[in-house]
């Protein structure tokens, strides 16, 4: 029962840190910050939406296995923000050749 | 509304809206993207029939649908292929100059993958008729 | 009372004709490929909601990753010179309106005389599944009970390959710029991926005699790992010997053609398993067809002489 409860308020955070992302994309004006928002709130997100998920797992095989979604994601995650930054940095410092 | 008719009414309306681009005649790449949605729509209708069974679906569709997405992937990247190799060869036939497999037209080529990415709809359609 | 099922089937099915509806109209080539990704993710949930584990494996490498790689690099070298765009006159547009509509309806029509429960093979393969020499129902009809199906779809696999190698033997490919290939963080991010990904496939592979996952789905994600191993500027399959490449490519082909002509020389059916030894055989054409289904997803995104590395005369 009261791991019932802590993985409904797991879960919740977590759809809200998604929620909240996904407002940042929409509102932020430029790539950086859309991408900070992005990447954080979504990071944050997952964590909790796998933790709740565990807790409520039958099996340490079960855990394991959201536990590596949870790296996979992080890592792939943080990975493609880098290299969207990365890249739109490369185009800010390039001179504009059209209008 | 059970998941089988949902779906397999979703898979009619992808497969409706991919034809009507298809026949539309837009660009080559538009067009095989029309092509992969009405793909997605057939899988999704054959797929949600074999949902009707009571106990566990039929897996003769899954198979069939199984090969179906990696033959998808194969035809596509088949058309993408042929359809630069039209573009090289068009571009050839327009004065432009080939290099190396790249095409440099008529513009100065700057990052080619940024550019793909920048241009605003209404820039691709004014040069369209050239 | 609506159930909470219901609510997901259909946010599902709807956020699929959103998507599809952004991808197909709007006016951006690049916003277009990007919605198509998406929609290649949602299709893998919708395949999840169907019971279908082992089409939710495939679509989210092959829909969701493979053909959003293929498109973006034809958009960026086709689009980056002419655009691809053309209006279309309106008297073309409504046509294809119309002709688009009554499909649409007639299918809708014929959906509606489909009786709502049907068992359809389901029963006869759930019989006939002890006398195959694996447990997985999917599985059984790739390799036993259609496997001249799964032969020719290999032989369609290969015939695409080779078109695209033709056409691309003298195609300089690069997807993503020289200074991203050398980035410490890719090649660190690929350098922690490649094993997992290696495993996870031979698992799938493994997987496929007994639950969701087989050469297919094993396949296309051990061709994505290597995809990303030649992104991060590690050469595998570009660097192989063409001779042994096209050796590879034709493995799955050759396999049934060899098993096939076996047992007619020995007297059976075209693909009829013999009793003793069918799990054996079954397992090693199922690693055939993954070998070679992997190298031809590498081959059909990278073209055949992918060279990452800058070329010398690059300013």
């Amino acid at each position: 029962m009261v791991l019932d409860g802590l993985s409904l308020l797991a879960v919740t955070a977590g759809v809200l840190f998604f929620v909240s992302g996904t407002l940042g994309i929409l509102r932020f004006p430029d790539v950086f910050s859309r991408l900070h928002a992005l990447t954080k709130a979504d990071g944050l997100g997952l964590g909790l939406i796998v933790l709740g998920l565990a807790l409520q797992a039958t099996s340490l095989a079960v855990i394991g296995k959201l536990a590596l979604v949870w790296i996979v994601a992080a890592l792939s995650g943080s990975t493609a923000c880098y290299l969207m930054a990365h890249f739109e940095l490369e185009r800010a410092q390039e001179p504009h050749d059209r209008a | 509304m059970d998941t089988f008719l949902t779906f397999a009414l979703t898979g009619v309306v992808l497969f409706s809206l991919g034809l009507q681009e298809v026949l539309a005649r837009p660009g080559v790449l538009r067009m095989l993207i029309a092509v992969n949605v009405m793909g997605s729509g057939t899988l999704l209708f054959f797929v949600s029939l074999a949902h009707r069974h009571a106990d566990g679906p039929d897996p003769v569709p899954h198979a069939l649908a199984l090969t179906g997405i990696v033959v998808t992937l194969a035809a596509t990247a088949a058309g993408l292929a042929l359809a630069r190799g039209l573009h090289r060869l068009r571009a050839e036939g327009s004065g432009g100059r080939v290099e190396g497999g790249r095409v440099e037209g008529g513009r100065s080529q700057g990052a080619g993958y940024e550019r793909g990415r920048s241009e605003s709809g209404r820039d691709e359609q004014g040069r369209a008729d050239r | 009372m609506i159930g909470l099922e219901v609510v997901f089937d259909v946010s599902v099915a709807v956020l699929l004709v959103v998507l599809a509806l952004e991808s197909l109209y709007t006016p951006n080539l690049f916003t277009s490929i990007a919605f198509f990704i998406a929609f290649g993710l949602v299709m893998a949930l919708a395949w999840v909601r169907l019971q279908a584990p082992d089409l939710a494996l495939a679509e989210a490498a092959v829909g969701a990753g493979l053909t959003g790689v293929l498109l973006l690099d034809a958009a960026r070298e086709i689009a980056a010179v002419r655009g691809v765009e053309r209006t279309p006159r309106s008297m073309v547009r409504l046509t294809s309106l119309l002709v688009a509509a009554g499909v649409g309806v007639a299918l809708v029509a014929a959906l509606l005389e489909v009786p709502p429960r049907a068992a359809g093979l389901a029963e006869a393969v759930r019989e006939a599944l002890p006398l195959t020499a694996v447990e997985h129902g999917v599985t059984s009809v790739l390799l036993d009970f259609r496997a001249l199906d799964t032969f020719f779809e290999t032989a369609v696999l290969l015939l695409a390959v080779i078109t695209v190698l033709v056409l691309q033997a003298h195609q300089h490919v690069r997807i993503i710029p020289w200074e991203l290939s050398a980035s410490p963080v890719l090649s660190g991010l690929v350098g922690l991926l490649a094993p997992v990904v290696l495993v996870f496939s031979g698992y799938l592979l493994w997987a496929g005699t007994h639950a969701p996952g087989g050469a297919f789905q094993a396949g296309v994600l051990l061709g994505a790992g290597g995809i990303l191993l030649e992104l991060a500027g590690v050469h595998t399959v570009s660097r192989l010997p063409r001779r042994a490449l096209r050796w590879l490519l034709s493995l799955g082909v050759a396999g049934f053609a060899l098993l096939s002509g076996t047992l007619l020389l020995a007297g059976r059916g075209l693909l009829e398993l013999p009793g003793a030894g069918a799990r054996t055989i079954v397992i090693a054409l199922e690693i055939a067809i993954a070998v070679s289904v992997a190298l031809t997803v590498v081959s059909l995104v990278v073209g055949s002489n992918l060279r990452l590395e800058p070329p010398e005369q690059e300013p």
